[in-house]
């Protein structure tokens, strides 16, 4: 026993449960400076307004994620780590934006909510598709198209990750999208 | 190398030592030196306070 009379496992558990709380709290700080810096740089590279509209949602996209695993159930049995979360976040809004950028015309401002959910039914497509934009950028922002490699190189090596992300195609398509916020 | 670059490298080496993701710090050490000044002090605090934390946890 310990000064706090925990048992030595007690103490342990408690540590350790410390240590992931640090560790998530870094990720999260992370992913906020990631995200801006990934709004920034498409928000500047493309003028589309399809995109742009895409964009403004990404700082509610992660919790909409999350929000529909909770409604699917999929995640019932556990509480998602916040470095989970960073990971889900970052995929979504840079394959979204690598998505919309990929589909220019397709969708117009009005229905690129029905685009996110058809994106999110092809996210095996992502790593590519957001390759394809790096390459595409080389000379016109050639810090952003290596940013784009890079979290591109991330995803693919994440690609179950991805493949549990792209199970919610089919849910997101039976949730009314547009009631959620769509401004920062 | 600069001495950002080399601060966030010596960073990056000790969190990994600490349990951290290292294909997530693999993207972070590529994408550095595409972020602006703002950011990458950012980044580098971030990472600091972090590691502050982690050496305080004594397991």
């Amino acid at each position: 026993m310990n000064e706090q009379g925990e048992s030595f496992g007690q103490y342990e558990a408690r540590e350790l449960e410390s240590r992931e709380a640090v560790m998530e709290r870094g990720a999260l700080a992370r992913l906020g400076i990631l995200a801006d810096y990934l709004r920034e740089g498409f928000a500047g590279a493309y003028k589309d307004p399809t995109i742009q509209k895409f964009l403004n949602m990404s700082p509610v996209i992660g919790d909409g994620i999350m929000g529909v695993k909770a409604l699917a159930g999929k995640e019932g049995d556990r509480q998602l780590s916040v470095r989970e979360r960073a990971f889900y976040s970052i995929a979504a809004v840079t394959g979204g934006a690598a998505w919309f950028a990929a589909a220019k015309g397709k969708y117009r401002e009005a229905f690129v909510l029905n685009g996110v959910s058809e994106m999110f039914t092809q996210v095996d497509a992502w790593p590519a598709i957001i390759e394809d934009q790096a390459a595409k950028l080389k000379n016109q922002d050639s810090n952003l198209s290596r940013t784009l490699s890079a979290v591109g190189g991330w995803m693919e090596k994440r690609k179950q990750d991805l493949e549990d992300l792209g199970l919610l195609g089919s849910q997101l398509n039976t949730l009314n999208l547009r009631e959620l916020p769509d401004e920062r | 190398m600069n001495a950002k670059k080399k601060i966030l490298e010596e960073l990056i080496t000790k969190l990994l030592g600490h349990g951290e993701d290292p294909e997530e710090f693999e993207m972070w050490s590529k994408i550095f030196d595409c972020l602006n000044r703002e950011q990458q002090e950012k980044l580098i605090n971030t990472l600091q306070k972090e590691l502050e934390q982690l050496q305080a946890i004594r397991i």
